[in-house]
């Protein structure tokens, strides 16, 4: 697909891979903050919006309820190939970052 | 003696959504949390703790401008609730265009849209809000204003002193007040058109 292409917006990024286990929206917000060390607080805003489209696009489904009957998603396979292609995106620029940051920062120390 | 009350009502014209999270705010400063919304004029507050809770009001249509379905709707008070938020009733003609969620300021910052995107959608959806009120508005503007014409002119009484009938001026006044709805609505969406282009900007070189 190839909307999977492009990148990823970071709350998309971590919603995403919050979902490869079925979790509800509140979940979600909690396991966002808890990977990201507490950096990444999703607003309820972010989140509707985000879960709306990852719907439409069918990178997740919804997958049932939770004990408190709120509905829970999962992400889905094409969502699962989003994931990967971002994970060689962001591969891709911690490579090259580091390779010409380190090339510059030798160069000049032989100078 | 007059019976301290824990309840009051306001009447508030609030023209945007900005505007009405703001006073919606500076009454929570003042210890008086919004308990219901009538008609969008009719605010009930509670008594409360000055501070004690803070309002955001959001959006229930979707950035092109279309009212979000009912299950888009109730998918985003759930993840308001969830995260400490009460949603505040609101009786009115069409309930489906805001959402009034209040939150306990002990529970840390209260903000909905916390991505440029977010922030994008909401922006959008307020302005295209205010297109459609603006133009509806006019329409009605235009429609007072003919029909007090067409009254003025054909049913003028012929006779005696060819005065111009009172339905005449109550369309005139009807049209003027819609004038300065119509101005009122109008004025907030070239802010709306700056805040977006601003965010679009800043998401060309970070989320």
């Amino acid at each position: 697909m190839n909307e999977s292409k492009g990148a990823l917006t970071e709350a998309v990024y971590y919603i995403l891979i919050s979902l490869y286990t079925p979790l509800h929206g509140y979940g979600v917000i909690q396991n966002v903050e808890k990977l990201s060390g507490g950096r990444v607080k999703l607003g309820a805003g972010t989140l509707y919006g985000a879960i709306n489209t990852l719907l439409t696009r069918g990178w997740i489904v919804e997958c049932g309820e939770s004990g408190e009957r709120k509905k829970e998603y999962i992400i889905t396979q094409s969502g699962r190939r989003a994931v990967l292609d971002e994970i060689d995106r962001l591969q891709e620029l911690l490579d090259n970052g580091r390779r010409v940051v380190s090339e510059t920062t030798q160069t000049q120390e032989n100078e | 003696m007059k019976k301290k009350t824990n309840r009051m009502t306001k009447t508030v014209i609030c023209l945007t959504i900005d505007q009405e999270e703001e006073y919606l705010n500076k009454m929570c400063a003042h210890g008086w949390k919004p308990v219901k919304i009538m008609l969008g004029l009719w605010f009930t507050f509670e008594k409360c703790e000055p501070g004690e809770y803070i309002v955001r009001v959001t959006t229930g249509i979707d950035p092109k401008g279309r009212k979000a379905s009912r299950e888009r709707r109730e998918r985003m008070i759930e993840f308001l609730t969830d995260s400490g938020a009460e949603i505040v009733p609101e009786i009115n003609v069409d309930a489906k265009t805001r959402i009034y969620a209040v939150r306990p300021a002990r529970l840390g910052k209260f903000e909905i849209n916390t991505d440029i995107d977010a922030l994008i959608a909401d922006y959008t959806a307020r302005r295209r809000y205010h297109i459609a009120a603006v133009i509806f508005t006019f329409l009605f503007f235009v429609f007072g204003l003919v029909n007090g014409i067409c009254m003025a002119v054909l049913l003028r009484t012929p006779e005696g002193s060819g005065s111009v009938p009172h339905g005449a001026y109550i369309e005139f006044a009807t049209a003027a007040l819609l004038l300065v709805i119509f101005v009122c609505l109008l004025v907030p969406i070239p802010s709306y058109t700056r805040k977006i282009r601003k965010l679009r900007e800043k998401r060309q070189i970070e989320e």
